[in-house]
């Protein structure tokens, strides 16, 4: 009995360090960032909700700098950077569509 | 020229000051080498432990007391849960390929088996009462209605069923990552590698406050509270009546009793507590480090409530006289067939003797009337 079990348990062990690889794991905004950031340096934005794995909703603008910063959805100014943005990228699809 | 400068100051005082989403490579790590070398062993144990208390009671030791009922039935939980956690450990390594079905059986498994692990614990105390502190009560109820303990089962399982419904409802596969991610140029997307993970996911904010508020909150509550109470009253009461007892035995019972609710506080409260102190700080914000603090206290101490899963058979089943008993009977005639196997050609007075020698058993057993508690 005791040699199965040594099998047995040795065999899993085996087996459960072939399987393991890095899960999928997510990075999450816990705090917003307290200043604001000038519209030049954001090239894009992510949308943080608390629907999924994450805990506090957040707008995560992605800058120049390589920077990913976490900033509050209820402020002003964080709307008004999403809404230029979006007008950004909509007239450099226009642009695009027209060449 | 002034335009260059003044952006160049916005850039270097506005970084210093930048949030940044959390990092999660520490916890990452300390995961991994729990699912490579810790949770292996807990599952193995936890597996061969429970088997062999399904196998005594189903081949030879019988459902005689309500006891017994309660012991399988942990049995049962505890099985089921050291066979899905390596389930959920691989799917989770391969982006949960075997689908949402499996995420959710998976998930909702584990959590019914969390539920029913513990409310049984606290049937088992409950009977012990009985069974020593209202002796004279409720000899008559315990004898005659086996029935009881069945139907308790069946309640328990209900309880732990529909407490797990979040679980199975909401629990979904999908793809990790941000929503509605927009960039100014697509081809500074960095392209990374779609990855799937399984986890609550919600139709709106409020739901989603309200259950990731009353999940856990229940688990601690229902899970972890609620036995610790039923097991404290009861087991305390136990214990005064065996002390006043004049049974020689009573000081090792004694023990027995103590050890049983220790292990249970040991494994269980560390990791009730931080799920308790996780939950009431859910949505306010916090420091990455004491974020990773606490993320790092709930792997350690959930590992920790896991190895009472392997803990139970020695706790509680083969701590019994009667059990060990059977359990040898087991390794005996497994060793009377090995030697049957090998001597198959002798004679008809061989086979004779093991027909007596069943018989015997049979007797043996039928004129037991210790309970599993008498050791």
């Amino acid at each position: 009995m005791s040699r199965i079990s040594a099998c047995v348990m040795v065999l899993t062990i085996v087996a459960l360090g072939l399987l393991c690889t890095d899960a999928a794991a997510v990075s999450c905004c816990r705090k917003y960032t307290k200043g604001m950031i000038p519209m030049s340096l954001i090239k894009g934005y992510s949308i943080q909700t608390i629907t999924r794995s994450c805990h506090i909703n957040a707008v995560i603008f992605h800058t120049n700098g390589g920077k990913n910063i976490c900033t509050d959805p209820s402020k002003g100014w964080v709307m008004e950077s999403i809404r230029k943005l979006r007008e950004k990228v909509q007239a450099i699809n226009k642009k695009n569509s027209k060449a | 020229m002034i335009n260059d400068s003044s952006e160049n100051y916005n850039y270097g005082d506005y970084y210093e000051g930048a949030v940044e989403p959390c990092s999660v490579e520490s916890r990452q790590k300390l995961e991994n080498f729990l699912r490579l070398f810790i949770h292996p062993i807990i599952c193995v144990a936890g597996f061969i432990g429970n088997s062999l208390v399904i196998v005594t009671y189903a081949l030879y030791k019988r459902t005689k007391s309500m006891t017994d009922v309660y012991l399988l039935n942990v049995a049962i939980a505890d099985i089921l849960f050291v066979v899905a956690l390596p389930l959920i450990i691989y799917s989770e390594q391969h982006s949960w390929a075997m689908g949402n079905m499996s995420c959710k059986l998976l998930r909702g498994i584990y959590s019914v088996n969390l539920y029913s692990g513990m409310l049984l614990l606290a049937c088992i105390s409950g009977d012990r009462y009985l069974a020593i502190v209202q002796a004279r009560r409720s000899f008559r109820l315990r004898s005659s209605t086996l029935l009881y303990s069945h139907l308790v089962c069946a309640a328990v399982w209900l309880l732990a069923l529909l407490l797990s419904l979040p679980t199975f409802i909401f629990y979904e596969r999908y793809e990790n990552g941000l929503t509605e991610s927009t960039f100014l140029f697509n081809n500074n997307t960095i392209m990374e590698e779609i990855q799937y993970v399984c986890s609550f996911k919600f139709e709106s904010n409020e739901t989603a406050r309200m259950m990731k508020t009353i999940v856990p909150s229940s688990q601690v509550a229902v899970g972890f509270f609620l036995p610790l109470l039923i097991m404290g009253f009861c087991y305390s009461s136990v214990i005064v009546t065996l002390l006043r007892a004049k049974n020689f035995q009573r000081h090792k019972a004694v023990r027995v009793v103590l050890t049983v609710v220790l292990v249970f506080v040991v494994c269980h409260m560390p990791y009730n507590l931080v799920l308790l102190y996780h939950t009431i700080n859910l949505f306010e914000q916090q420091e990455c480090s004491h974020e990773e603090a606490v993320a790092l206290t709930m792997t350690i101490t959930e590992s920790l409530a896991y190895l009472h899963s392997c803990l139970n058979p020695l706790l509680y089943a083969f701590i019994g006289v009667n059990f060990r008993n059977h359990f040898r009977k087991i390794l005996r005639d497994i060793w009377c067939l090995g030697k049957n196997y090998m001597s198959a050609r002798r004679s008809s007075r061989v086979t004779t003797e093991m027909y007596l020698s069943t018989r015997r058993s049979m007797d043996y057993s039928n004129n037991e009337n210790g309970t599993s508690f008498t050791m």
